[in-house]
């Protein structure tokens, strides 16, 4: 096993690979990092409620109700 | 689980079967392929070194083929499912090293490159026999031919 002629050849091959693993791991973050960037949206998403005898002030409650725990508040439109 | 742990080096773990060969083979010609081989095997691209050893049909390594993939799936399963290493999700190019494919998927996860290497080395351990036997058919053959010459 350690006569092997070749052990010079892995390890040159295992020296490169990790020579390019180093830019190649800085340009995977960077490019994650622009898929979720523009995955993120710039309006917080709306809840639309369909309803046909639905007043003004007919779900006031639930926004109030919604905005007790979350960190980003709602708003009827 | 195929494409990001099952294939190490264009199809299988090809690649891990190469290093066995360079490591422990003892015939002239299937080293000098795996030699011309590695290169275009650590950037997954294997027709050369299917078509050259042969890989392709032979019943020598047709075992280690389906099973050392399997293998490799079931024990990243099994640590997926350990929560020792996280789901692979990020796209990856095609053409990065095998053994570096998780670590990019998972966007650098250390434990994952750390558990990748692990894998890799027990396929070159599953790979010996494979190796083993053909070194020994190449020997057998070799009488065997001998041995039809004198009869002739």
């Amino acid at each position: 096993m350690f006569k092997s002629r070749n052990w010079k050849l892995i390890v040159v091959a295992l020296t490169i690979i990790i020579l390019l693993a180093v830019p190649g791991y800085s340009w995977m973050k960077k490019t994650n990092k622009e898929h979720a960037e523009r995955q993120r949206s710039q309006l917080s998403p709306l809840i639309m409620v369909p309803g046909s005898s639905a007043t003004v002030n007919r779900f006031n409650e639930l926004v109030d109700l919604l905005n007790e725990n979350t960190p980003y508040k709602h708003s009827l439109a | 689980m195929i494409s990001i742990y099952g294939v190490m080096g264009g199809c299988g773990a090809i690649l891990a079967l190469a290093v066995a060969i360079l490591i422990w083979g003892q015939r002239k010609e299937s080293e000098t392929v795996a030699k011309m081989n590695l290169w275009p095997l650590l950037f997954s691209s294997s027709r050369g070194f299917l078509v050259g050893l042969p890989v392709i049909l032979n019943p020598i390594y047709a075992l280690e083929l389906v099973l050392v993939p399997v293998v490799n799936m079931l024990i990243a399963a099994l640590a997926i499912f350990l929560h020792i290493v996280p789901t692979p999700v990020y796209t990856v190019l095609t053409g990065t090293p095998g053994p570096l494919v998780p670590f990019f998927a998972t966007n650098g996860n250390w434990p994952t490159l750390i558990f990748t290497i692990f894998l890799f080395c027990l396929d070159v351990v599953m790979m010996i026999p494979a190796v083993k036997l053909d070194n020994r058919t190449k020997i057998l053959l070799k009488d065997y031919e001998m041995e039809d010459d004198r009869h002739v």
